[in-house]
């Protein structure tokens, strides 16, 4: 049997595993391994298997993500979300949909600081959904509002996520974080005026409700917020100047937001260490796994000529290369509906990563374009894991379906957002190309 | 039945330790990676082995902490299409599933067993600005994935007896 023959079929297996239930990372894991077994002999498999698990961990680099995770664990502990949907509600509640825009910019700020999508989606449902219903604002505009914003949170450094993309790909760490903040901060404000759109075509959705505050509270708003939107700005512009490494950015970051959960909860006890410590780990641990399996059933693809045959069809086909970036799109959101974003990013860029390099994308670009699709799949019907975390924390206060219905202006705008990035990849490139 | 939940919750005490310990250097680290940063900044000191030490310490991180995870239903996997199928279906796929996991794991244990062992052999050492023998990483590494592999052996014994395993949040993707 031919190598090519072994890798389609073991590329046939791992959707096949997948989907009777196996965890994903043993799928990768048992694919890639016996896959390697099959190409290079059981010994030679064996020595692959130890260096791809020692090395993958044994790094500098990659200890950024367990620290960025305990500084999204530590804001979470510290109740900061709170914090953010107070100081945005009262600088921007008199907006049109005044509540919705103050949603999506604390989610934004606290999705920065946690990474979490699905983290921020929770706090903000508990926080804000509650508030928006009372002032009669509409289910559907409400929670919808809210689970997209928590997408928010992966593209905003630091995020994890896009450091598994940087990991999966072998880019620059550094690089891809700082390529995140301008696409981040834009597609906040483009879910803004979709928002304002959305209110302005019936107002009806999102009843005004002045209410005023003065420039004292306003200001007293930000005592623990405006040191974390700091916290975010300087870890960007230290990575940005080159002032410190990525993983010195997650110690500085992790350690100043539990600074701030101690100053919230006056004292250490109620940061809940034990416990913050436990989930930063077991979440570092579920990604790493992943990753891990994934660069082993990725050296199985490399060496099986799946992923060379599969991009050299790809890129031999006379058409726009811009119809390759549409079928890539519509696969992510397919896939982005049925499973989680490291999972997704770990099975399928061991392929669509070398086709598209060979089409002359920038691998950066390529980053922050993916990221933003698994993030559109993640709120997309009939799955859109963001929409059930909405629905269950909300306590029976909105329907799925009602989530999913108020989402349309919302998926839009992603689709909006995409457009922008092909349009104008400088958004994201800007930064990295001028970092030091 | 009794027995395997019995030996599964034992089990898991030494899983939540193990966890804890590498909570503890995770955090040790973050504050080694701090101090390094202002010392480097405020005294021109930095802090000699930051790199070695962090790069070291994230191997006992990581795996010290997979079979915690694997223990609470932490890992991701796809129910879309088995949570349609009868019980006894489940209970069958969900066992094979395990058996696999275990699989995998053991063989990697076994490799990560030959990779320490040579690294003990030869004398290996950290290269960098401080030096220390490899081999107690190249182990934690393979004591990780030998407690995986049992997890996962025994959440086999105990799915096919008629267990439940826990599900993480929103980690199993419906």
């Amino acid at each position: 049997m031919s190598s090519l023959a072994i890798g389609l079929i073991g590329t046939g297996a791992l959707f096949a595993l997948i989907l009777i239930g196996v965890n994903v990372m043993v799928a990768l894991g048992t694919v890639g391994a016996f896959g390697l077994a099959a190409l290079v002999g059981f010994k030679a498999a064996t020595s692959i298997l130890g260096t791809v698990f020692f090395d993958t961990t044994h790094s500098f680099h990659f200890s950024v993500i367990p620290l960025f995770l305990l500084m999204g664990f530590f804001a979470m502990r510290a109740g900061l979300g709170e914090d953010l949907f107070e100081a945005t509600t009262k600088w921007l509640g008199n907006l049109r949909g005044g509540l919705a825009i103050s949603t999506t910019l604390g989610a934004a700020a606290f999705g920065a600081a946690s990474g979490s999508s699905v983290g921020t989606a929770t706090v903000f449902t508990k926080l804000a959904l509650p508030e928006m219903l009372d002032r009669g604002y509409d289910k559907r505009l409400a929670s919808a509002s809210i689970a997209i914003a928590g997408t928010l949170a992966v593209m905003i450094p630091p995020s994890a996520l896009v450091v598994v993309y940087g990991i999966l790909t072998d880019s620059s760490i550094g690089s891809l974080l700082i390529a995140g903040f301008i696409p981040g901060i834009v597609f906040a404000i483009v879910l803004c005026i979709a928002i304002w759109l959305t209110v302005l075509r019936n107002p009806a959705l999102a009843p005004m409700e002045r209410q005023s505050f003065t420039l004292r509270e306003k200001l007293g708003s930000l005592r623990l917020a405006g040191p974390l939107v700091l916290i975010i700005i300087l870890i960007v512009a230290g990575l940005y100047l080159g002032v410190f490494t990525p993983t010195e950015a997650g110690g500085i970051g992790a350690f100043a937001t539990l600074i701030l959960a101690v100053i919230r909860h006056k004292g250490i006890a109620g940061v809940e260490l034990r416990k913050t410590l436990l989930e930063t780990i077991r979440t570092s641990a579920m990604i790493f796994a992943i990753l891990i399996c994934a660069l082993v059933f990725s050296k199985f693809l490399a060496l099986s000529g799946v992923a060379n045959a599969v991009g050299g069809y790809l890129t031999g086909l006379e058409v726009n290369r811009w119809v390759i970036v549409a079928l890539v799109s519509l696969i992510y959101l397919a896939l982005g509906m049925m499973m989680d974003a490291p999972a997704l990013l770990a099975i399928t860029l061991p392929i669509t990563h070398p086709v598209m390099m060979s089409l002359g994308f920038d691998p950066i670009w390529f980053g922050i374009f993916v990221v933003l699709l698994v993030e559109i799949g993640a709120v997309t019907p009939p799955v859109g894991i963001n929409c059930f975390v909405v629905q269950s924390a909300s306590e029976g206060r909105v329907r799925l379906e009602q989530i999913f219905a108020g989402l349309v202006p919302f998926v839009l705008a992603g689709f909006a957002m995409l457009i922008l990035l092909c349009l104008f990849p400088q958004i994201a490139l800007f930064l990295p190309e001028t970092m030091q | 039945m009794q027995t395997i939940a019995r030996l599964r919750e034992i089990y898991g005490r030494f899983l939540h330790l193990c966890g804890l310990i590498a909570g503890v250097i995770t955090f040790a680290v973050m504050c080694l990676v701090v101090t390094n940063a202002l010392m480097r900044y405020g005294l021109n000191q930095p802090v000699k082995g930051t790199l070695e030490l962090t790069e070291s310490a994230l191997p006992l991180m990581i795996f010290l902490s997979l079979a915690l995870t694997q223990f609470e239903g932490g890992h991701i996997k796809v129910v879309l299409l088995t949570q349609h199928l009868a019980p006894g279906g489940q209970r069958m796929l969900k066992v094979i599933a395990m058996l696999m996991g275990a699989g995998l794991f053991a063989w990697a244990a076994y490799a990560g067993w030959l990779m320490a062992e040579k690294s003990y052999r030869i004398g290996e050492l950290e290269r960098g600005s401080i030096r220390f023998p490899i081999w107690p990483i190249k182990g934690a590494v393979f004591f990780g994935l030998l407690i995986l592999s049992i997890q996962f052996l025994i959440d086999a014994i105990h799915v096919a007896l008629g267990g439940a395993l826990p599900d993480g949040e929103a980690k199993a993707v419906e």
